[in-house]
């Protein structure tokens, strides 16, 4: 063994556990950024300091959204004065609300029951106030 | 040997040690690109990925400060003149 061997056996589990980490990380951002062709399309709508989201059938809904269980969905988020951020924590899902561009995020909602909606962007006075609830139906 | 001991046979004892963990690193890679398309949960597959990265930086820390005290234990055991307070 070499005098410095030591640190070269230290230099070769780092190096090889951090290409695990991003070559694990890279597979798995790309699956979750890849939405399901039959996912149904709901759109967003953030404004100072409330959600509206739009059905694909043209149904409005105001602080509340109603899912359905076992269907993909996808969000096209926007926002109609400043930034806010579309999130919601249970399903791990979260984008920017930019005024003048649609961002969009999707998730599956698996389980029944009702869900935070929260902006999570600093967006003025009654930011913390921004919230709506999902609700997902069997 | 040069002053930090990377001869030829520590070059060939790190690209032993490297080359497997490097293949064996791809495997989701490869794995990813034959495997069918399916629906993912979202949600259980980034919490998944978080711990297994909590894992991966525990054992990056213990590593690195199990190396760092390694090395201090040996420089001090190889000079006792050093461990002497000067006053």
């Amino acid at each position: 063994m070499g005098h410095a061997m030591i640190e070269w056996v230290y230099i070769a589990a780092v190096t090889a556990i951090l290409i695990w980490v991003g070559a694990d990380s890279w597979v798995i951002e790309k699956h979750i950024d890849e939405i399901p062709e039959d996912a149904e399309t709901i759109k967003v709508t953030a404004q100072q300091w409330f959600w509206t989201f739009e059905h694909e059938d043209g149904k409005k809904e105001v602080g509340e959204l109603h899912l359905k269980a076992g269907k993909a969905y996808r969000f096209e988020v926007t926002s109609k004065d400043v930034n806010h951020a579309f999130n919601v924590p249970f399903y791990t899902a979260m984008i920017d609300a930019v005024p003048g561009r649609i961002n969009k995020v999707w998730f599956e909602a698996d389980q029944i029951g009702e869900f935070l909606i929260q902006c999570r962007e600093y967006c003025g006075l009654l930011h913390s106030q921004m919230r709506a609830k999902l609700i997902v139906e069997a | 040997m040069n002053h930090l001991g990377a001869g030829l046979v520590s070059i060939r004892l790190l690209s032993l040690i490297l080359a497997p963990l490097f293949f064996a690193s791809l495997i989701p890679i490869i794995d990813s690109a034959f495997a069918q398309e399916q629906a993912i949960n979202r949600r259980v597959e980034i919490w998944a990925l978080f711990y297994r990265l909590m894992t991966a930086a525990f054992i990056v820390g213990a590593i690195v400060q199990g190396v760092m005290l390694f090395v201090v234990v040996r420089f001090r055991e190889k000079k006792p003149k050093q461990q002497e307070v000067v006053s």
